[in-house]
Formats: C-alpha cells, structure tokens, sequence
C-alpha cells in the first residue's frame, strides 16, 4: 500500500523520464526519502517533497542537461526528447503570449468550430450510431415470422413459449411489443411518468451489460409470483433519480403496486428498443400492470423475440432449427407489420390469429443492420453532417492558418536568424508545429467545456428523449481530440513551410509580406473559406426551406379537426362481437356530439405511430395496409379516382374487395384501369378485388411520397381505433367524447390523441436538422468574414506603403478603395463559384430530406450568394477604408 | 576540466559526502545538506552536484554490492577524491583568511 501514497502525477513523470540503466537506483533512492520524510513529518509533506524531487530530475535536465551519474550518452542524444518538447511549449507560450488579442480570437474561433462539431458528432452519435450498449451485438439476431410475402416480428406469448421450450441450440428471449408508460411516485414523493419495458428472465444475460449498482433481471424474477422488481435505465437513473445510489433496494410504485429497484444497467445500455425505456421488468409482472390474468401459455399479448447466435452457428443452421419448431407447431398467421417497426407505445396490442395464412418459417435478422427502415436515410445524413462538420473545420483551419502566415511572415527574421545559428529546418518545422498544436489543443479544452454546455440546448433542439444518455461519451471526447489535433496540425503545416522558404537574414531590415508564395497561399485560403461558407449556407437554405417545405407539403387530407380515439379493452372480459357491439355503440354517440361531422373506425389511424406494411425489399417499396369502415374515406376527406369505396354491407360481410391508392394504382398497374383486377397482382395470395381508387394520402411517414396504399373492410374490432372529424375547437370536443365514453363502459382505457399532434411530430425532425444546419451555417459564416476581415486588414497594412505611393502620385481616394476592393474580393469571388458548384454537386445527396424541394432549388442559390457577397464586402470595405485614409507624406516620411 | 573551482551547492555536496565517511549515497547526501543548510534540498539538485563534481574530479563513485538496507539491490557509492578534498580544504583556508581580514579591518 505504501506505493499508493506517492502522488500518481509525479510516479508517472517519473516513468517517462529518460534514465536509463540509472532508474531503478533513482527509484530506490525517491523511495527512501519518502519513506524517511513520511516517517518524520508525515504523508502530506513527504508527497510534496517527492512531487518536487521527480520534477527536479526533469529540470535537471532541461536547464544544462547535467548528465545523471552513470546516464548513458545515448539517452542525451536521442533526437527527439522531452526536453525539446518542453522547449518548444515554453517557447510556443512566449510567442503566443505576445499577441494575445489575436491569439484569444483564434482560440475562441477554433474552439466554437470544435464544440459545434463535437456537439454535432454527439448528437448524430446518439441517433444514428447509438451504441445499444449491447456486448458483441453482431451475434444478437431478430426472430421473424416469415410468411410467402413478407416477415413481421410479432409473436404471441404462447408461441414464444413453445419456441423457448422446444429449441435446444438456440435461446430466445421476448420483449413486450406494447411499452407503456406508467405513473411513478417514489417513497411517496411526487411521481414522475416512466416508460417500461417488459422482458423475459433471461433478456439481460442474453444483452451482457454490466451493471452500476445493484443487480440486473434473471429468470428467477421471471417465475409465477416472484416479488416484482425493476431495473433502471442509468440515463434515466441520472436524470430523474440524480444518479441516488440509495434507490437500490426501495420501491417504485406502477399502478398501485411496489416494485423492488434492484439494480441500474451500466452507462449507455439501450436494448432492443429503438427508445430506451426509463426501467425493466419481467413478463412476470404483465398482469400487475395490465390486469387480467398472469401470461401463461395460451395468452395471446404480443411480443418480439431475440437471440443470440452462439459462437461459430450459423445463421442459417439456427433459422433452420426455429423453423422446424414452428412449421411442426403449425403457427397461424399473425398480424403483417413492419420489421423494423419501434417497440413503443401503441405499436403493439393484442395479437389478432386471422386470416389462416401459414407461417412459412423463422428468419433471424441480425440486429446490427436492424436500422434497415432509414439505413440509407441515417446514413445520408451522417455523411451531410459529417461534411457540414469538416467545412466548419475547414474553416476554422483557415483562420488560424491565416493568423500563422501572418505572423510567419513577421518572424521571417527570427527564424532567419535561428537558422544562420545553426537550427535545423526540422527543430524549425517542429518549433511552428508545437505552437500551432498548442493554439489547437488549447482551443480544444475550450471547446470541451462549450460542447458540455451547448450540448444538451441542442439535444433539447433535436428532442432526444430523456432516456437517451446526452453527455459526450468516449467516441465523442475521441473525436474532439482527434479534430483538436487535425485543427492543429492542418493549420500549422502550410504557414511552417511558407515560413522556412521565406526565413531571411536579421540584416535585411523590412518585410514586405508580398512574396507571390504567401500572397497566393492567402488567396487559396480566402477562396477556400468563402466556398466552404457557400456550401454551408446553401446547405442550411435548403434545408430550412426543405422543413418550411414540409410544413406546407400536401398530406391528402386536412389534419386539423382529426382525432384518433383509441380503446384498451380488459382482456378476458372482451372478445370481437362484444367490440363490435362496443364501437357501434360508440360511433351512433358520438355521431350525435355538436361539433363532430362524421366518424369511422380504421385498424391504423394516421399518423398514430403504428403501421402494417408490406415490404419488398428488393425494389425498395413499401405498402402501407389499413383495415377501415367504409366511412374512413370520407372522413379523412379522400377523393374517389375510379371505381368506388366499400359499402357498410361490404364492411359487415367481410367481403374480399379493396380500394388502392392513387400512386399504387400508378406503379402497379400503369396505363391500365385497376378497377375490377385482382389484389393478388401486387400481393402474391391475395383473393380480394380492386374496386377502386382513391387520391393520396401520407399517414404515415412524410418522407414517403409514393403513400402506396391498400384499404380492405375492418374485420378486427379489438384492434380497431375510432378517427373523428370535428367541426369546432376541440379542447371542449375532447371533453365531450371522453365523458361519451366513459358512459358506454368505465372499465375501458380510452385515449384520445389529435392527428395534427402526430403530424407535429413528423415535421419536428426536419424542423431540428435544418436548426443544426443553420447554427453550422452560422458559425461558418462568422468564421469566414472574421477571416476575410484579418486578411484584408493584414494585407492593406502591408501594402501601406504602395498605398502612399499612389495618392502622393495623384489617386484618388475612392481610386486606391476601387483597386484594394477588387485584389481582396478576387479571391471571393473565385471561392464562391466554386462552392456554388460544390454545392450543386452535394445538395443532391438531401433529395430524401427536402420533402420534394428541388436541391438545386434557384432561390435558395441566389439567396446564399447575395448574403455571403455583402457580408463579405462589409469585411473587405471597413479595413480597406482605413487603409485608404492613409496620409501618405506621413507614410512616405517613416521610409 | 579537472580542477576547476567549487560552487556553493557543490561545495556542501563535497563536505556532506566527507562528513558522512566516504562511501555513501545520494539519500543521506540529501538529507544531510538539508539539515545543514535548513533549506529544502531536491534530489535532482544532488544528483547534478555529484555529476559535476565527479566529471571535476572531486568525487569519485563506484557500484557497491548489494546491502540488505536497500532490499538487496546495488548502488552508486560516492568517496570524497585527494584532489576534492584539496580544493575544499583550500576554499576553507581562503575564506578564512579573508575573514580575518574583515575581523582586523572592523577593530578600530
């Protein structure tokens, strides 16, 4: 234990400092006098003694490198030692100190660039390559039901049993489709709204987080009549709970229950979900929260299941083997939904056995590449924001390089003078680089505490939910180092070189600055940061306007007056005719409402963050499916193309027709009338007609134009959910129905929610990612005139004496403006066609986000070009004037 | 560079390195120059001394075998030379001959 009372720092100096064959007697030596020190004085002096001892063995070194007794030649000599380094940080500090105003504008510059790309890299970290936390995720798969046209990953409890129990090989593990939220008040204190997730016994082994405090789920938590307990969500822990370790052991209420906290996951475990719920229970505990009775083996509540592979199985043996399980189980058909589709509120339900198509099998998706549904949106706008981030950079590069040159060029005659006694060109090299590296890793401590400040205002912004951990992690503290260091380096490197060409003889007394190299090294970089700035700003243009553009982009039907009405029924208690009897009770009631004009019940109503889909993956395209009352489309306000809409008589019958939309008529059946043709032309099986078609509408994502689309009669009325169109406010309508309902049955959980909300929703994701771009656009352009304006000013103070010259030769004032303009603004005007160019190139990669703008949108180009030019005239006029208000004989006198 | 002139660190290097009987170590060198002087004394200090003074020749040092103090392990030894103890003695007598010189010039 003795070891661990020296202070650490200096044991690690110690274990860097060069001694050679000496070390082990130096140690021994340190060693004594602190054992002797803490003896006689204590352990508080003795630390500080050793601290000053290790340090006096490296300023032993660095002051006349006295040799250690015994040190050997060769240590002394190695090229590149930490004395130098300690040299060229001394001196970088002089040189730096020497000019603070500039510096401090540089750090402060370059600072903002890394914290805004560091911020920017977080937040992109958090929703595009959020870590699930998951140990060796490459092994975890996805079970899905595979059917002849499509895959869903919905299971009923009990088929999840029977998998469980008859595969050997591979484990399967379930999570509830259906989070929910739920109420929580702590030991009695005032609650807060939670969601959870519910999980089978096994679910955290098969994950492999570690835990921070406590412990996490197991099986045994899982058995009939096990006290319910909980894991927390260590974001959520953190956030709601200020990381209390004292929360293990106490109890959580959820719906009148206590729940034992018995552990918190470790930082940044997420899950399966694609939102990470705030704590975890056992499926043990459905019936705690849910009513009813426990879940055994003929219950039919819906859950996703995952596995994993185990080590050198492939994938295919283990789909083999669940698929074996499942054809000799004869597994019916569920319900159709979308692989990818989130595990969160609403989405789930009851698990409705239908139609009998068979379960032609098991398909393992890995987990890894379950991002699918936006993969190439995800990484579309990784690779934009990861550019906009580089250009800021870039730009911010450019500033300090053009601070470097402009003082390279005023050191030309130091470094002339290190060189005439004898530096080599590459301690000089070195010298220039330590400095810039300096100015970058200082920049990059600033920007630490800028991007832990700005972060979570931004994750505000983009609404990340507050199970989501936000503080940077290690990949983001990596970046920002990283890009600390580029910054740098990448801007100490140019002005290193101009400097050791240009490096002169002390005798030669003024530097005129107007060698052609750093002349033009100036304008590429002038002309640099205006095209970065172009592109910056069209980018930020184009997607303010692309999320202005969905604001206003034609759903099909008009959102406001739209209210979904959603029901929960007590299990046991309801079955599908005592639904029915349900909803048309509900619909004659509230049909009569002031205020409502017509209602009809849908399967999914829009916008409701549920869908059923049928996907072809190979083409890319997917059909949204709706189960509806015939007055669905006259609610929504759809337009009849062709044909006709169902009739209530159809509806009641179940008859097999269908109604399409206008875009899947179009792709499916080009040129030819879909009325009347069979289903089974776009979905292989199916024994339903086209009876019509009706105009477009988006329900569901608004990035999906096509809003393909197949309605058929609603047949299951536990799933069904009632869409009202009222005519008035709707607070007091709210108000209304809510007490409708609660007189047709008490015991239902009835949820009302506004369409229009759901629409808010889906346009606040463009809305945040045009916000990043403009505060990316921002910073830029700030950087860029900052930039332009020290050029300008660098450039006409050197040219003070040409200047001169020519008013004493008669030019006019505005003469000289004319003629100073024009030099700075060449290189502008260069740098913004082709970021212009630049811009038309890459904004075509945004399609996807623009909502139907066009990327190469006109406006939006005149738009950035008439900003960047007048801004940039402004930093180019005000040096010049002054330049220009010179007094020449004064000039001209100093000479 | 053998025989050159003692600074005043050295000179308490040399004196302690005597005054502890020849072959000794850097710890108690330390320690003792800090007890003498009462200022703090670092290690690094003391090792540069008894390099400068071993590269002047006033010192001289060797590996000792291991001893059981130290847990077993060898060290550096350092013995005060004829020529360091020459010029210590030598910077004593001139010292105090100019005392002596001041002591006569103050008596009126």
């Amino acid at each position: 234990m003795t070891h661990d009372a020296r202070p650490r720092l200096a044991r690690l100096l110690l274990r860097i400092l060069p001694l050679g064959e000496r070390r082990a007697d130096v140690e021994d030596d340190l060693m004594e006098l602190f054992e002797s020190r803490r003896a006689s004085r204590g352990t508080r002096y003795a630390r500080r003694r050793y601290f000053s001892d290790v340090l006096s063995l490296w300023r032993g070194r660095r002051r006349s490198e006295p040799r250690l007794p015994g040190q050997a030649e060769s240590v002394r000599s190695s090229r590149f030692s930490l004395t130098d380094v300690f040299q060229d940080l001394t001196y970088a500090a002089r040189m730096l100190r020497r000019s603070p105003a500039v510096v401090l504008i540089t750090i402060v510059g370059l600072a903002v660039a890394i914290s805004v790309g560091t911020s920017m890299f977080s937040i992109l970290n958090i929703i595009a390559f959020r870590s699930t936390g998951i140990r060796d995720s490459s092994a975890l798969v996805s079970v899905m039901r595979a059917y002849r046209n499509g895959a869903g990953n919905a299971w009923s409890h009990s088929e999840y049993l029977q998998i469980r129990d008859h595969a050997r090989a591979v484990k399967v593990e379930a999570v509830l489709r259906d989070g929910a939220s739920f109420s929580t008040s702590r030991d009695g204190d005032a609650g807060h709204g939670a969601s959870l997730l519910l999980v089978s016994g096994g679910y955290f082994a098969m994950m492999l987080p570690r835990v921070s405090q406590g412990r996490l789920l197991t099986p045994a938590d899982d058995e009939p009549g096990a006290q319910p307990v909980l894991v927390l969500n260590h974001a959520w822990w953190s956030r709601m709970l200020a990381a209390d370790p004292s929360i293990v052991g106490r109890s959580v209420w959820l719906n009148g229950t206590p729940f034992v906290v018995v552990g918190v996951t470790e930082r940044g475990f997420a899950g399966t979900a694609d939102t990470p719920p705030a704590m975890w229970t056992t499926l043990a505990n459905y019936h705690v929260l849910h009513g009813g009775p426990p879940l055994d083996r003929r219950s039919s509540t819906s859950v996703s299941l995952v596995s994993r592979l185990a080590p050198g199985v492939p994938i295919a043996q283990a789909e083999a083997a669940l698929t074996s399980i499942v054809q000799s189980a004869g597994f019916g058909r569920g319900e159709l939904v979308d692989p990818n589709q989130a595990v969160g509120p609403g989405s789930g339900g009851e698990y409705a056995p239908a139609a009998p198509e068979p379960v032609t099998g098991v398909r393992l998706l890995p987990f890894a590449t379950r991002g699918g549904k936006n993969a190439g949106q995800v990484a579309l706008i990784v690779v934009v924001v990861l550019t906009a981030i580089g250009l800021v950079l870039v730009l911010a590069c450019a500033n300090v390089t053009n601070l470097l040159l402009a003082s390279a060029i005023a050191r030309r005659t130091e470094i002339g003078l290190r060189i005439a006694l004898g530096a080599r060109r590459g301690r000089i090299v070195r010298q220039l680089l330590t400095e810039s590296l300096s100015l970058g890793l200082i920049a990059g401590a600033l920007g630490l505490l800028f991007t832990v400040w700005l972060l979570p205002i931004l994750a505000g912004v983009v609404d990340v939910p507050d199970t989501f951990d936000v503080r940077p992690d290690g990949r983001a503290y990596a970046f920002l180092c990283f890009i600390s260091i580029l910054a740098g380096l990448g801007a100490g490197l140019a002005p290193s070189k101009g400097a050791l060409r240009d490096a002169r003889w002390p005798t030669s007394s003024r530097s005129s600055g107007h060698s052609t190299g750093s002349k033009r090294q100036r304008a590429v970089l002038v002309g640099a940061q205006a095209a970065a700035s172009m592109v910056l700003l069209v980018l930020a243009v184009l997607l303010a306007r692309g999320a202005a553009h969905a604001a206003r982009l034609d759903i099909g039907f008009d959102a406001s007056g739209l209210m979904t009405i959603s029901a929960v029924f007590q299990r046991g208690t309801y079955d599908g005719p005592r639904a029915q009897a349900y909803w048309d009770s509900a619909l004659e009631r509230v049909r009569a409402l002031p205020g409502v004009q017509s209602s009809a019940l849908a399967e999914v109503p829009p916008f409701s963050g549920s869908s059923r889909v049928t996907v072809f993956r190979r083409a890319r395209y997917t059909i949204n499916h709706n189960d509806t009352h015939a007055g669905y489309f006259e609610t929504l306000g759809l337009r009849v193309l062709a044909g006709r809409t169902y009739t209530p008589a159809e509806v009641s019958a179940r008859a097999p027709v269908a109604v399409i939309s206008e875009g899947l008529a179009r792709d499916f059946f080009p040129g030819e009338n879909p009325v009347g043709q069979p289903l089974g032309r776009i979905l292989e099986g199916s024994q339903s007609t086209i009876i019509g078609v009706v105009s477009n509408a988006i329900t569901a994502r608004l990035r999906d134009p096509r809003a393909a689309a197949v309605y058929q009669p609603i047949h299951d009325m536990l799933a069904a959910r009632m869409v009202v169109r009222a005519g008035g406010p709707s607070e007091a309508l709210i108000k209304s129905l809510q007490g409708t309902f609660q007189s047709i049955d008490p015991g239902v959980r009835v949820g009302i929610t506004k369409v229009s909300d759901g629409l808010d929703r889906q346009l606040a994701e463009p809305t945040a990612l045009s916000m990043m771009a403009s505060l990316l656009a921002a910073v830029a352009l700030a950087l860029a005139l900052i930039g332009l304006y020290g050029v300008t000013a660098f450039v006409t103070g050197q040219r003070r004496l040409e200047i001169s010259v020519r008013i004493a030769l008669g030019a006019s004032g505005s003469d000289v403006m004319r003629l100073l303009v024009r030099d700075s603004l060449r290189p502008v005007l260069y740098g913004l066609a082709a970021g212009a160019i630049g811009a038309a190139l890459g904004s075509r990669v945004l399609t996807g986000v623009l909502y139907g703008l066009s990327p190469a949108d006109p406006l939006t180009f005149a738009a950035a070009l008439i900003v960047l030019l007048a801004a940039s005239a402004g930093a180019v006029v005000l040096p010049t004037r002054r330049a220009a208000a010179v007094d020449p004989a004064a000039v001209l006198r100093e000479v | 560079m053998k025989g050159e002139r003692l600074g005043e660190f050295e000179e308490f290097t040399l004196l302690a390195v005597r005054a502890l009987g020849d072959h000794t170590y850097a710890v108690p060198v330390q320690q003792f120059v800090e007890e003498a002087t009462g200022r703090d004394v670092s290690l690094g200090a003391v090792y540069a001394a008894l390099a400068r003074l071993e590269n002047k020749g006033f010192v001289r040092s060797s590996m000792a075998a291991a001893t059981a103090r130290r847990g077993g392990k060898s060290k550096r030894l350092y013995a005060v030379t004829p020529l360091g103890l020459r010029t210590a003695r030598e910077l004593h007598r001139m010292r105090q001959e100019i005392w002596t010189t001041i002591a006569e010039g103050r008596q009126p």
